[in-house]
């Protein structure tokens, strides 16, 4: 503790010790009805301002017109932070690309009403990316995610978008999808268009898709030719089980493989990848099969390439004669309806939004979102990430011994930083992040993303048996780099490959323990450890810089720390 | 995770790691090297590519026998290159794609040798056996991540969560190898073939000269009070309540004092004799030139033992092959070849070894225009410490439906890659009884050696 400011810390100590009580408190009167509706398990706020400034508020939150994303957030007067900040800075860095200082203030003017956040986030018009680089005479792929994810507010549906980017993987590494950006911008707003949507028909048309056809080339596959031996491509196939639906291993409702004498039961054999291969020949480019240039619509059923005849997959006969349609309906349908599939991807997402560790209670709870959203339909994914983002696990207060959240993905550093600083990529600038950060939109090495979901690193965290897919990417270079990328951008070098502004940080900057908890607020949800403030005012007072050289100074060791690469 | 893949786990932990007081070693720096050097007192280096996709190695090492020919061209359809095109390998009756010819070249020098028909078993295995049905096989056979975790594991079991080259570590360190900054060194992420439980793999870049180091980190950037607050951070870190933080804490102060040793050492180092090509869609070339500069820059970080990865990609060709995969070929084969030469440069060709590896090899038969996921392949072997100009093993027989055919040219491999790895980890100093260790699977091979390593 630094001895310029003890008080600060003190009161905070105490205001900890009271929130943690009243959030017991809130959870002991809400433990009565668990079994009610969602909605009504959010977490309230005695701060609460009514419902009446809720709905003006949700008005303001929602309406594109707003300013909200080209001011600057406003900076409040205050010292310390409620406790309803913290829970809403939390929930945001969960639900959005980035906790931004300004949300934070209306989410808990709207008393933390989660659920009606979510409604409002389903609501919103979705940010096509492919018009967006037409409005904004964007040139490359990559401008245009930072700005959809980064400027605009559909960010549920942007952040679902980029999930599902990650399990149903198409990357633009084959130079014929790296030649084709503008296919492969209707690839992301087909995940886009879904995204709060029902995951059979994103099955659909991801697997009708051009780029996901040339991806994983079930363009062009066709029956067996007995002329050349040549036989149906088991590519999609193969990936669309493993990856997009059933996974390999049979699972029970809370994710956890099935095992017989000890052993994990296979969901298909390669006879089932044989036929699957069968069933979906016969498709190739609008215009044409094979040699076909178009790349605007999805692929269509070419019927002299079809293998018509009779098809055994996963115990269902497909009988001859069906075309590839109809052939196609029934094996997606069949996937889709596999008990594997919602725990399968219901876990995925958790890992993607809340943390890498769910509990095999939150994964069941989820999957069975999936599996019914309470009317009946199946895959509804606006009902699913609900249920994620509303979930007692992810809501209930942190333990800080505990091993909950997530390791944050370096993109989302980005976006957080930008999203709260008006951060802009430099004009014109074709700007690679997986150089710095081993990820990018659509940019994955391989179909199995950058990293496996039950990827754990060596060590500690092997040890106790817990996974940390984002640690796969988290090398002693990459973490280097990574912090370089944020060092520039933050100290606003001439290598940094975009702009930010300060000024609202600066504007508090002479006050050096407002501005480090404005940054605890906005970017650890009041998670910052006690040490840790302490030592950043320590550095911050060593020091006889000016406001704008300290607020640079404490950003990036914020942006930069441990505790911060940690999303809890 | 359940029991069996804990006690796996841990059995695997207490024999390689039985001599390992601490956990993670970072610590001793490059000036304990030399004083823990002693066991070792020459210098080692592996070099694996990795053949990311699964590579047809079936169309670049092709039979030129009339007979053999013929069978191979009718099961590949229209995939089979030109027999007149081959360029030949000596005495052997096999030729190399004329977009690898370079590979002929380096073979005929006596610098290279194949191993044929190599890849994941669990045990010996003929076609009559894999028809019964009622053998072991390698789980979830043909499928990407799990044939690829396989090779890297050495485990069939599928619950080591440890590759053979992070356990040779583990050994190596156990036997007082010096251990710093690291052993296992790669580019991109982190990868299963060299994780260990004692020392940690460490990334090379591709950018500036192999290694990053923090903005500011040298006096009088203006960044260096940031640099020793974040620092002072990490430190703090380490003792976080939550493991996640833990753990990203230490990964923060591992790159910060790795890099410190790696930096002083690749300074040293002269510009390297060979310009290697690199272009800008396969960077192979440049990550080649990255580790022969780590090579060459050897005595400055006291290293004895070296194990690089690194991973070529785009072999998943189940389409566009006739246009893909000669330029693979062709990246592939002139990288070897720059490297070989610049070992020589640097004298130590016969102390490096480079060997090739993918996860599984592709169906001899075509799907149109390309290839799927198929099983045994060839692959590999470079280096003056090789028995070189020499085909290992078995090749197949190249008809569909032949001896070999697991269905659709699905090549049943007659070496297992068990075999291959522990012959290369015993010419790097890997001792017997550890190699069963380290290769929990090869007891169930009688031949553990396939001779291509010169002692």
């Amino acid at each position: 503790m630094h001895p310029n400011y003890p008080a600060g810390n003190l009161l905070k100590g105490i205001f900890r010790f009271h929130l943690i009580f009243l959030v017991i408190l809130l959870i002991s009167t809400l433990s009565g009805c668990v079994d009610q509706p969602l909605e009504q398990q959010q977490v309230s706020d005695t701060s609460s301002v009514g419902n009446a400034a809720l709905d003006e508020d949700s008005e303001q939150f929602v309406n594109p017109t707003s300013d909200a994303s080209t001011q600057p957030p406003q900076v409040g007067g205050r010292s310390l932070f409620t406790a309803s900040e913290e829970a809403a800075s939390r929930f945001l860095s969960q639900a959005t690309f980035g906790a931004r200082s300004d949300d934070i203030l209306r989410l808990v003017e709207s008393g933390n009403n989660f659920s009606a956040w979510i409604n409002r986030q389903i609501a919103v018009a979705p940010t096509f990316h492919r018009q967006l680089a037409q409005q904004q005479g964007l040139v490359h792929r990559m401008d245009v995610w930072w700005s959809a994810v980064v400027d605009h507010d559909d960010q549920l549906r942007q952040r679902m978008a980029w999930a599902l980017s990650q399990i149903l993987v198409v990357s633009d590494f084959p130079t014929i999808l790296r030649n084709n950006q503008p296919a492969m911008l209707d690839y992301y707003d087909l995940l886009v268009r879904h995204a709060l949507g029902n995951y059979r028909q994103l099955l659909e048309d991801v697997t009708l898709s051009l780029p996901m056809g040339i991806y994983l080339s079930m363009k062009d596959s066709q029956k067996y030719d007995p002329a050349t031996g040549a036989h149906p491509d088991e590519n999609y196939a193969r990936e669309v089980m493993q990856l997009f639906t059933i996974g390999l291993w049979q699972l029970d409702q809370t994710g956890r493989r099935v095992l017989k004498a000890g052993q994990p039961i296979p969901t298909y054999n390669q006879k089932d990848v044989e036929a699957l291969a069968r069933i979906f020949s016969g498709w190739g480019s609008a215009d044409a099969f094979k040699w076909g240039s178009d790349f605007t619509r999805p692929m269509k059923a070419w019927p002299d390439y079809h293998d018509s005849g009779e098809k055994i997959f996963l115990g269902h006969i497909f009988p001859a004669g069906q075309t590839a349609a109809q052939d196609m309906q029934q094996a997606l349908d069949i996937l889709f309806n596999h008990p594997n599939t919602p725990p399968f991807i219901s876990r995925q997402l958790i890992q993607r939004f809340v943390t890498s560790n769910p509990s095999p209670e939150y994964v069941y709870r989820i999957a069975a979102v999936f599996k019914d959203n309470g009317r009946g339909v199946r895959g509804d994914l606006a009902a699913v990430v609900r249920a994620i983002l509303l979930d007692d696990e992810a809501r209930r207060p942190r333990d800080a011994a505990d091993a909950f959240g997530k390791l944050r993905e370096p993109l989302l550093k980005v976006t957080h930083l930008w999203r709260n600083y008006s951060g802009k990529v430099k004009a014109g600038n074709y700007w690679r992040p997986e150089m710095d950060f081993l990820q990018a939109p659509m940019r994955s090495p391989t179909v199995f993303n950058f990293y496996r979901p039950d990827f754990s690193p060596v060590g500690e965290l092997r040890d106790a048996e817990l996974e940390a897919p984002e640690f796969g990417i988290t090398t002693t270079t990459s973490i280097t780099t990574a912090t370089n990328t944020l060092f520039s951008m933050i100290f606003a070098r001439w290598d940094a490959q975009s702009s930010i502004d300060i000024a609202p940080l600066i504007s508090i900057a002479d006050d050096p323990e407002k501005l480090v908890d404005e940054l605890d607020l906005v970017f650890l949800a009041g998670a910052m450890s006690e040490s840790m403030r302490d030592r950043i005012l320590a550095s911050l007072l060593q020091q006889s810089s000016g406001p704008e050289q300290r607020a640079r100074d404490a950003l990036y060791l914020v942006i930069s720390s441990a505790e911060y690469a940690i999303q809890r | 995770m359940n029991k069996k893949t804990m006690h796996r786990r841990a059995f695997l932990r207490s024999c390689v790691a039985a001599a390992l007081g601490s956990s993670v070693l970072y610590t001793a720096g490059v000036a304990g090297n030399a004083a823990r050097a002693a066991a070792f007192d020459d210098y080692k280096a592996l070099v694996c590519v990795y053949l990311a996709g699964g590579a047809d190695s079936f169309n670049m090492i092709v039979p030129t026998e009339s007979a053999g020919y013929a069978d191979y061209a009718a099961s590949r359809g229209g995939l089979a290159p030109r027999r007149d095109d081959l360029k030949p390998l000596r005495g052997v009756g096999y030729g190399v794609h004329p977009d690898a010819a370079k590979i002929a070249d380096l073979y005929n020098a006596n610098r290279l040798s194949v191993v044929a028909n190599c890849g994941n078993l669990v045990r010996p295995l003929s076609a009559e056996e894999y028809r019964s049905g009622n053998v072991a096989l390698p789980p979830q056979l043909f499928s990407h991540s799990d044939q690829q975790r396989l090779w890297m594991s050495g485990d069939p079991t599928g619950g080591s969560l440890d590759g053979w080259a992070g356990r040779i570590a583990d050994h190596l360190v156990a036997r007082q190898l010096p251990a710093d900054p690291a052993i296992n060194f790669n580019f991109g992420g982190i990868n299963l073939l060299q994780s260990g439980s004692s020392v940690s793999q460490y990334s090379l870049t591709r950018q500036g000269k192999g290694y990053v180091t923090l903005h500011g980190a040298k006096p009088g950037s203006g960044g260096q009070r940031s640099i020793d607050a974040y620092r002072a951070l990490a430190r703090q870190a380490r003792s976080a309540a939550n493991p996640l933080v833990r753990e990203y804490a230490r990964i923060q102060l591992r790159a910060m004092e790795a890099v410190t040793s790696i930096q002083a050492a690749l300074d040293d180092v002269p510009q390297l004799a060979t310009e290697f090509t690199i272009s800008d869609e396969q960077k192979f070339g440049r990550d080649l030139e990255v580790v022969a500069q780590m090579i060459a820059a050897r005595q400055g970080l006291g290293a004895r033992r070296q194990i690089f990865f690194i991973r070529l990609g785009g072999w998943d060709t189940h389409a566009n092959q006739a246009s893909d995969h000669p330029r693979l070929l062709q990246t592939l084969a002139t990288g070897l070849d720059e490297f070989n030469r610049e070992l020589d440069e640097l004298g130590v060709s016969s102390q490096v070894t480079t060997f090739t590896a993918t996860e599984f090899g592709r169906t001899l038969s075509a799907n149109g225009d390309g290839t799927d996921h198929g099983w045994g392949g060839h692959h590999l072997v470079m280096g003056a410490a090789v028995d070189g100009g020499r085909i290992v093993g078995q090749m197949p027989d190249w008809k569909l439906g032949g001896a070999d055919d697991a269905g659709k040219g699905r090549v049943i491999p007659s070496t297992s890659n068990d075999q291959y790895s522990a012959t290369l980890a015993r010419w790097f100093g890997v001792s017997e009884q550890s190699l069963g260790t380290i290769f929990p699977n090869l007891r169930n091979f009688s031949d553990t050696d396939l001779g291509f390593m010169k002692l």
